[in-house]
């Protein structure tokens, strides 16, 4: 195990010193008290910590379905619009003594480090070691990779699909099944990522005997049904099947097809809410990274669901946390890894990605990631 | 030779289908289970308190009956928008309270005295009683602030005016807000803030009339959620 580690020292040493970065900039917040007079503390929640703004926004909203449970209230803003693993592992933690929001903390950065880990197994079996190496590190700085130590489920997701899918290349299909539909429970999102899953069920289904074959068609349906538990949940606990739709509309998403033309209409008001401008950038970044990526060779399943995950949020109507929403397209870090994998091209970058990723951390307060 | 081969593709399937599906159910058995041992579920008296609150959100107009100190006040409100009134942003969401000796403007957070350009001062008590019982947006604002704040809601089966209904507590049984609702169409009939108001949908083209001629009102705002 020490031999193992010590071979990926570069990786842990930058994950831990990215997560380093990301804890000081939000401890400098605190102790600057920047940005003033702003304040996203609904439900009393403190801001008294040092760390709190990792704990700011939807974090909040995680916390309250781990401390109260679903509610669904028509009219407002309400909690089934998030997906319930990371408030079962919050609530499970709470349970042995642990503060929400230190073990919010802990989890998404344990998890992002872990993730960060497992992503270069993946990578080094789909890309070379060098693509896979420089992805990994720019994952790791990644300007919004600070949502990875929010208290928000994006770090376990990346874990979770990670792990998912490199025990389906080993062909390990019980172990993927269960990290795919946990990453499920997770987000949304990871729903997607049944394409590659399927995609690696079929190639290895010739030479499977007939259970092993089963299993990875289960694994490759895993996170479909996973996904499928919450609103069955949501119907048996707060008999509303649809309350995670629902909840999406007071928050101002609702899913149709002329979402995508909505989502650019609501450009021309960028100027109430200049972050839209983050998320557009980062949204086309995504892209073409995710097109570098299939430059490459990542096999087009994987792309797919890579540009799905970037893509099919725009058809809630709004460009908003697509800066977000695309940490998890692993793709596109295979494809930024490769444009960057030069060391006279990677040190400059990583340290580009560092200073925004600081940057990012501090402006927390201003803008829902 | 083809009547066998027939056969065998479905034997070949069948241990596969068996298997995958077999993963799947232990998936969602998974899934699900976890979600409902550990997250806490809401009791069947916040979920009523929920489809009144979506009633609210449905019905843009109320009529109501209250009773202030010695008075009877009879009343209808309408959920609009609000061109431009002094003191407001422009585009406000706002209910006006139209009653027989007086005409209020409702947001959230101000009441004024339509004709008048101060906030309502003199009967604030009495204005913001009206308001808070007979007005749908506000009262679907102080239900879903209970709602969110997770307040404890007690139900209870009871006869009012010789109709079965359900009566809604919430917070502690000597105060706060009692709602007494429909129980097939969850629709509030009676709410308790300070003293009881009988409420009913109004009707439109009356809800209609009682704006009409405001000069700062935009529309009648539809707001029919999801």
């Amino acid at each position: 195990m020490t031999a193992w580690l010590l071979e990926r020292r570069t990786i842990l040493a930058a994950a831990l010193f990215s997560r380093l970065l990301v804890l000081g900039a939000a401890a400098a917040d605190h102790w600057l008290h920047w940005p003033h007079h702003v304040s996203h503390t609904p439900h009393g929640a403190s801001t008294a910590h040092t760390l709190s703004i990792l704990s700011d926004w939807d974090g909040l909203w995680y916390r309250i379905v781990a401390e109260r449970g679903y509610l669904l209230i028509p009219g407002r803003q309400s909690d089934p619009a998030f997906f319930p693993l990371f408030p079962i592992i919050l609530r499970g933690f709470h349970a042995l003594g642990l503060s929400y929001f230190v073990t919010g903390l802990l989890l998404a950065n344990g998890a992002f480090v872990v993730g960060l880990l497992v992503f270069f197994e993946l990578g080094k079996r789909l890309v070379s070691e060098e693509i896979a190496r420089a992805s990994t590190l720019l994952a790791a700085f990644f300007p919004m990779s600070f949502v990875f130590s929010m208290t928000y489920p994006e770090s376990l997701v990346f874990a979770a699909l990670a792990l998912a899918l490199l025990f389906a290349l080993r062909r390990q299909w019980t172990a993927s099944a269960v990290a795919a539909a946990a990453a499920a429970m997770g987000r949304p999102e990871a729903l997607f990522f049944a394409l590659p899953l399927g995609a690696l069920a079929l190639a290895s289904s010739r030479h499977m005997e007939r259970g092993a074959r089963g299993r990875a068609i289960g694994a490759a349906l895993a996170p479909v049904v996973s996904v499928a538990t919450f609103p069955l949940y949501l119907g048996w606990s707060l008999h509303n099947m649809f309350a995670w739709s629902w909840a999406q509309h007071s928050w101002g998403r609702s899913f149709q097809l002329t979402g995508v033309v909505r989502a650019f209409t609501a450009l021309a008001g960028v100027g109430h809410n200049p972050w839209l401008l983050r998320d557009v950038g980062l949204c086309v970044f995504y892209l073409v990274l995710i097109g570098v990526a299939h430059r490459i060779g990542v096999p087009l399943p994987w792309l797919v669901a890579g540009a799905a995950i970037v893509i099919l949020p725009l058809a809630s109507g709004t460009f908003m946390s697509e800066g977000r929403f695309g940490l998890l397209a692993l793709p596109a870090y295979w494809g930024l890894g490769a444009l960057a994998r030069r060391r006279a091209v990677l040190q400059p970058v990583l340290i580009v990605s560092a200073l925004l990723l600081v940057a990012g951390t501090m402006t927390i307060p201003l803008a829902n990631p | 030779m083809r009547g066998e081969r027939r056969h065998r593709a479905p034997r070949l399937a069948l241990p596969t289908c068996a298997s995958a599906a077999g993963l799947g159910a232990v998936v969602a058995a998974a899934a699900f289970g976890l979600q409902a041992l550990a997250l806490p579920r809401p009791s069947e008296a916040q979920l009523i308190a929920t489809k009144t609150e979506r009633w609210l959100t449905r019905h843009d107009a109320l009529e109501s009956v209250s009773k202030v100190g010695s008075r009877t006040i009879s009343s209808i409100c309408v959920d609009v928008s609000v061109r431009e009134y002094p003191l407001l942003p422009k585009r406000t969401q706002a209910s006006i309270l139209v009653a027989k000796h007086v005409r209020l403007v409702a947001t959230h957070l101000e009441i004024f005295r339509v004709g008048r350009t101060l906030r309502d001062q003199d009967g604030a008590v009495t204005t913001a009683g009206l308001i808070r019982a007979g007005c749908p947006r506000v009262l679907e604002f102080w239900l879903g602030k209970l709602l969110d704040h997770r307040v404890a809601v007690r139900e209870r089966l009871i006869r009012f005016d010789r109709h079965r209904a359900l009566r809604l507590q919430f917070g502690r049984a000597d105060g706060g807000l009692v709602l007494i609702v429909a129980p097939r169409t969850f629709a509030p009939v009676a709410v308790r803030l300070r003293g009881w108001a009988r409420l009913a949908p109004a009707n439109k083209a009356e809800a209609a009339r009682s704006v009409l001629g405001l000069s700062f009102v935009i529309r009648h705002k539809n707001r029919k959620g999801p």
